[in-house]
């Protein structure tokens, strides 16, 4: 017989969901050089026009919502984009600086819609990341005392480059302005863990601090791969106001000494509005800063356990396993080695998984032929993802 | 004293673009049953005299590389492993009485294909027969095997069977009626496969279209 019936109750492990973790990052990585990304704040910007709106005020632009980062020029030009950042205002303004299609009649509110679809999705009434007002709210200083972010920064994973979700303690990000560096981690290594959010606090992966600082900097929602960064805190930690940290040049904060070029290549008029473009170049200005996330994706897999039997399969129709009768000597079908004919063996390369009707739904190939005959008897875990 | 080998050889296994399909339509693949192949092994490799002795025998075999899963799965599982009585010198060996068929395109008479299979085997299950080309005639099921089935996976190999343009037929013994329709004389092959025993045999079949006769 070519087939071997499973037996349902002991073949066959049904229901196990394996989770596979990875680097977030391409190839696999787990950390990139935040120094390699690139935006595509000014991609859609012909000769006419700006990055949010073009030759007309109500040519809207998503940049004038978020803009997409890509781990290097590779990506960049697939337009492969993994993540993307956002500038949210509880009041719908827009930081330290105006935008011009705000004063006409368009009044696209793009900062104000940011903060309330993020409010939508992330905070819940008995929430204890929202405050009494309605804003996200933070823990500062002790468990007890929360700030309340009216403006905030949102990195949000491209869901289809995050798989299930980003993997809490293994996220690290970087910033730099115009005070210096500085490193976020979650705090999921210092509270309990599968929490739906985490709070950020500063530390690095590699050298943690022994007890978690609070400071109301942002939360991290591994469920749905969002960061939501307290805006106005980061940047005066940093020294970042929206058109100051000008300057290429030694004493900066980068281990280079380079600093910070935030308006630097922004034409005047609007530079002091784009906060997201801000937030962007506060993390790529400096080169050798590792970006580290790992991704999860739940797999649901079923196992098929394939039990060669000692007395199974120790025969083969391979044409090399036999005469093929033209010589006139030996006979069709009979044995070619004579060794096999006293001590049969097959050398198994695939494994074949068949329905009720005999069509192969599902093939597994090993790795190296393994062998089988009279005296040994095999078993494959044979795993089908989903 | 070292430990046991209790190893569990664990391997991933793709869908076939068959079980995709399935997938797709019903929602399950409904796995019932397993068989193994070595397709890629050449046993007359196997060296009973070896100069290192016994351990290296079969060295060649043990050390050959394999394919990756493909997932055409008329391309994989070709030559199966099949289970038999130890002892046995013969892999089941299936015959039928035409070494060809060669008829014209009105022949009537019953041309009947009647499989057997020597040592006795595919008693249960039958014969797959394929028609390469269905437009030389036509496959009819004489008798229909034990378990009634009618359909499986056919191994193709190159150049000897387009599916899309051929017919697959599950049964006991057939019976072939050419193509009374056929405007040009069309050559093709019918291949017998054991659907227990794994093995198969295969014939020409040519349906002839005579000249018209000049007035």
């Amino acid at each position: 017989m070519i087939f071997n019936t499973f037996d349902p109750n002991k073949d066959i492990i049904a229901g196990r969901v394996t989770r596979v973790a990875s680097g977030f990052w391409p190839d696999g990585s787990p950390s990139w050089d935040q120094g390699n990304f690139m935006d595509d704040f000014w991609r859609n910007t012909g000769s006419a026009g700006n990055p949010s709106y073009g030759t007309s005020y109500y040519d809207v632009r998503y940049t004038m919502y978020y803009l997409n980062v890509f781990p290097d020029l590779s990506t960049y030009v697939n337009y492969d984009p993994y993540f993307s950042i956002a500038y949210g205002n509880f009041y719908g303004n827009l930081g330290s600086g105006s935008f011009p299609t705000e004063t006409l009649s368009i009044e696209a509110s793009p900062t104000k819609a940011i903060y309330t679809q993020y409010k939508n999705i992330l905070l819940a009434n008995s929430d204890a990341n929202v405050a009494s007002n309605g804003m996200f709210s933070m823990i500062s200083s002790s468990a007890t005392t929360t700030v309340a972010a009216d403006d905030i920064w949102v990195i949000n994973f491209s869901a289809y480059k995050m798989k299930d979700r980003i993997d809490e303690g293994l996220l690290q990000l970087n910033f730099s302005g115009s005070k210096g560096s500085i490193s976020l981690i979650d705090d999921s290594i210092y509270t309990t863990l599968n929490q739906y959010s985490y709070q950020l606090i500063t530390g690095s992966l590699t050298n943690p601090f022994g007890s978690a600082t609070y400071e109301g900097l942002g939360l991290f929602y591994p469920q749905v791969g969002i960061v939501v960064l307290n805006a106005s805190l980061l940047a005066k930690k940093l020294g970042i106001t929206s058109g100051s940290g000008v300057g290429i040049g030694s004493g900066g904060p980068c281990s280079d000494g380079s600093w910070p070029y935030i308006s630097g290549s922004l034409p005047g008029g609007i530079q002091y509005t784009y906060n997201h473009k801000t937030l962007f170049e506060s993390m790529n200005i400096c080169s050798g800063e590792l970006m580290n996330v790992r991704r999860s994706e739940y797999v649901p897999a079923r196992q098929y356990m394939v039990r060669v039997m000692n007395r199974d399969f120790n025969y083969s129709n391979n044409p090399t396993y036999v005469y093929d009768g033209t010589d006139n000597v030996h006979p069709k079908g009979q044995i070619y080695n004579a060794d096999f004919i006293n001590d049969p063996k097959t050398y198994i390369t695939t494994v074949g998984l068949y329905n009720d009707t005999n069509e192969l739904v599902a093939v597994a190939k090993l790795s190296r032929p393994a062998l089988k005959d009279f005296s040994s008897e095999l078993l494959f875990r044979v795993r089908l993802d989903f | 004293m070292s430990y046991i080998d209790n190893t569990t050889i664990t391997v991933d296994a793709i869908l076939t673009q068959k079980g995709r399909q399935l997938l797709a339509q019903n929602g399950n693949l409904n796995i019932t049953s397993f068989a193994l192949a070595d397709d890629e092994i050449d046993y007359t490799l196997y060296q009973p005299n070896h100069p290192n002795g016994s351990a290296f025998y079969d060295i060649a075999l043990r050390n050959t590389p394999v394919f990756e899963p493909l997932t055409d799965e008329t391309q994989v599982m070709k030559y199966k492993l099949v289970t038999l009585n130890q002892g046995v010198t013969s892999i089941p060996v299936i015959t039928i009485s035409q070494d060809k068929i060669l008829v014209t395109k009105d022949y009537t008479g019953d041309i009947i294909i009647n499989p057997s299979t020597n040592p006795a085997y595919n008693l249960q299950a039958g014969y797959t027969a394929i028609l390469g080309n269905k437009n030389v005639g036509i496959l009819i099921v004489q008798q229909t095997n034990a378990l009634n089935s009618v359909s499986n996976t056919v191994p193709t190999f190159a150049g000897d069977i387009n599916i899309a343009s051929a017919q697959v037929v599950v049964g006991n013994s057939f019976r072939f009626v050419p193509n009374s329709g056929l405007t040009a004389t069309t050559t093709t092959n019918l291949t017998i496969i054991g659907n227990e025993s794994g093995g198969s045999t295969s014939i020409e079949v040519t349906v002839t279209v005579p000249a018209p006769t000049s007035q």
